[in-house]
């Protein structure tokens, strides 16, 4: 089992184990692995690659780091190919805004980009189907103020649901991964205890806007939704003003 | 045979510690982790989970192994590049068309522009030109430097979290591209010459006609890669 690997074992192990990680990687990017496919046991991979179980080890804890394998145990278990979610994604995007010290104005502006233009695209696209989704949430959303449950999970889930809307799967993960990175949580709690209502009602002024079909109403009240409580608004405001003199700008 | 369950568990436990110590700037970039023995010792586990718990950190960036006599485990920001092999892997494995990674472009990198031509400084645009003289110079097209104009592009917003952003799309944008390379080898010449362009727009704070030469720019793209709408 796990033997000391002595003073100079960690250099060659390390490195051995990491283009084992990449050659595995390779095979399912390209398909030579499939998704739900099992790699083979941990030995017959030493065996392959021509190295110490403990190294093959490390390259499929790599592996599982990065959402491209999902390790099951029991009878049955072993190491499955699986496609990497936008939270483990988001996971890494969100230390790496961390450890960067990414303002929260900033995030608010990357956010303007990129969900102004999504909120546009849910207007043209979004499917009764998605419509449907929208408005129950914006349901249960209303309940859980009542009941004072409301949570940032919920405002997530609105967010997530316009990205849906847009039916572009691109957009959609990439919304899943901003989900903790891009958190207006530093903004949100300078507010107190009425942000959550205000968000609630904000919300329901998009879902109007997209149920109408008027993607600059719905790009002018995301805007606002995202600005508030920012002191943003007078550094924003060209940038606004350039977007809603282009209402046709943005890509359909 | 029971041992990996508990081990995956256990290291789980570990990354979340470290990472918590991060958060908290009790650990901060370029400081030393204690070395895999004293790990053990203080966290109570078995060598096993703490050596796959360094894995783990390491395959997320948040920690860099160095070898030799001042070697050890480094805590690291996460490098933006490893986020978009994530992001590209993702959309690779979840077999979203190109075309939807170009509309990803349209609306990101448009945005982009118009705060570029709001807020570049004379040394932004100096350091866009150069990027464009440098593909002038050079014989035969290379990606890179197209990669490189966009960069540049993201950093005359000023704005950290776009930067980041921008650094972190490239590598799925790089594949949209490539598929775009495909269909129409001549496409490289053209698109520098559209840099060009842009740079001048952004020079000259037009936005409107830095936004036009964007669009047609990404609508090439788009259009090769067979852009359904």
């Amino acid at each position: 089992m796990a033997r000391d690997p002595g003073l100079f074992a960690p250099v060659s192990v390390a490195r051995a184990s990491s283009s084992i990680a990449d050659q595995i990687r390779q095979a399912i990017v390209t398909g030579k692995l499939d998704q739900g496919e099992r790699l083979p046991p941990e030995r017959e991979l030493a065996e392959q690659f021509g190295v110490s179980r403990v190294t093959v080890r490390d390259a499929l804890r790599a592996l599982e780091a990065m959402g491209l394998i999902e390790v099951r145990v029991g009878a049955r278990g072993g190491a499955f190919v699986t496609v990497p979610t936008g939270s483990i994604v988001g996971q890494t995007m969100s230390d790496m805004m961390m450890m960067s010290a990414v303002t929260p104005e900033d995030i608010v502006e990357a956010r303007l980009v990129v969900e102004l233009g999504t909120v546009t695209l849910a207007c043209a696209r979004a499917t009764d189907e998605d419509l449907a989704a929208l408005n129950d949430l914006a349901e249960r959303s209303h309940a859980a103020l009542a009941a004072k449950t409301y949570t940032r999970e919920l405002s997530w889930d609105f967010h997530a649901l316009v990205a849906k809307a847009a039916n572009n799967g691109a957009i959609e993960g990439l919304t899943s991964s901003f989900r903790s990175s891009l958190s207006m949580h530093p903004i949100r709690t300078r507010e107190g205890a009425k942000a959550y209502a205000l968000t609630v009602e904000e919300h329901a002024t998009i879902l109007e806007a997209i149920v109408a079909r008027d993607g600059s109403t719905a790009r002018r009240e995301m805007s606002k939704h995202l600005l508030r409580g920012t002191n943003l608004e007078k550094r924003e405001s060209e940038l606004l003003e350039l977007w809603a003199a282009q209402p046709s700008r943005r890509a359909k | 045979m029971f041992e990996p369950v508990s081990t995956g568990r256990v290291s789980g436990e570990i990354v979340s510690r470290i990472k918590g110590a991060i958060r908290a700037g009790e650990l901060a970039p370029g400081d030393q982790l204690p070395a895999e023995r004293d790990l053990t010792k203080q966290l109570g586990v078995s060598r096993v989970s703490v050596r796959d718990a360094l894995r783990m950190l390491e395959a997320n960036g948040l920690i860099e192994v160095r070898v030799g006599a001042r070697g050890g485990a480094f805590v690291t920001a996460p490098a933006p590049q490893l986020v978009g092999e994530g992001f590209a892997d993702m959309l690779l494995l979840a077999d979203v068309d190109a075309a939807h990674v170009t509309e990803v472009r349209m609306i990101f990198e448009l945005g982009l522009l118009d705060l570029a031509c709001m807020r570049a400084t004379e040394e932004d645009v100096a350091a866009l030109h150069d990027v464009c003289d440098r593909a002038d110079a050079a014989s035969v097209y290379d990606p890179a430097l197209s990669a490189e104009f966009h960069a540049q592009l993201a950093r005359c917003t000023h704005n950290d979290a776009l930067v980041l952003f921008a650094e972190a799309m490239r590598a799925p944008l790089a594949s949209s591209l490539h598929a775009a390379r495909a269909a129409d080898p001549d496409a490289g010449r053209v698109g520098s010459l559209e840099h060009r362009a842009i740079a001048v727009a952004v020079g000259a704070r037009d936005a409107a006609a830095a936004r036009r030469i964007m669009a047609e720019h990404l609508g090439r793209t788009a259009s090769r890669v067979q852009y359904a709408s």
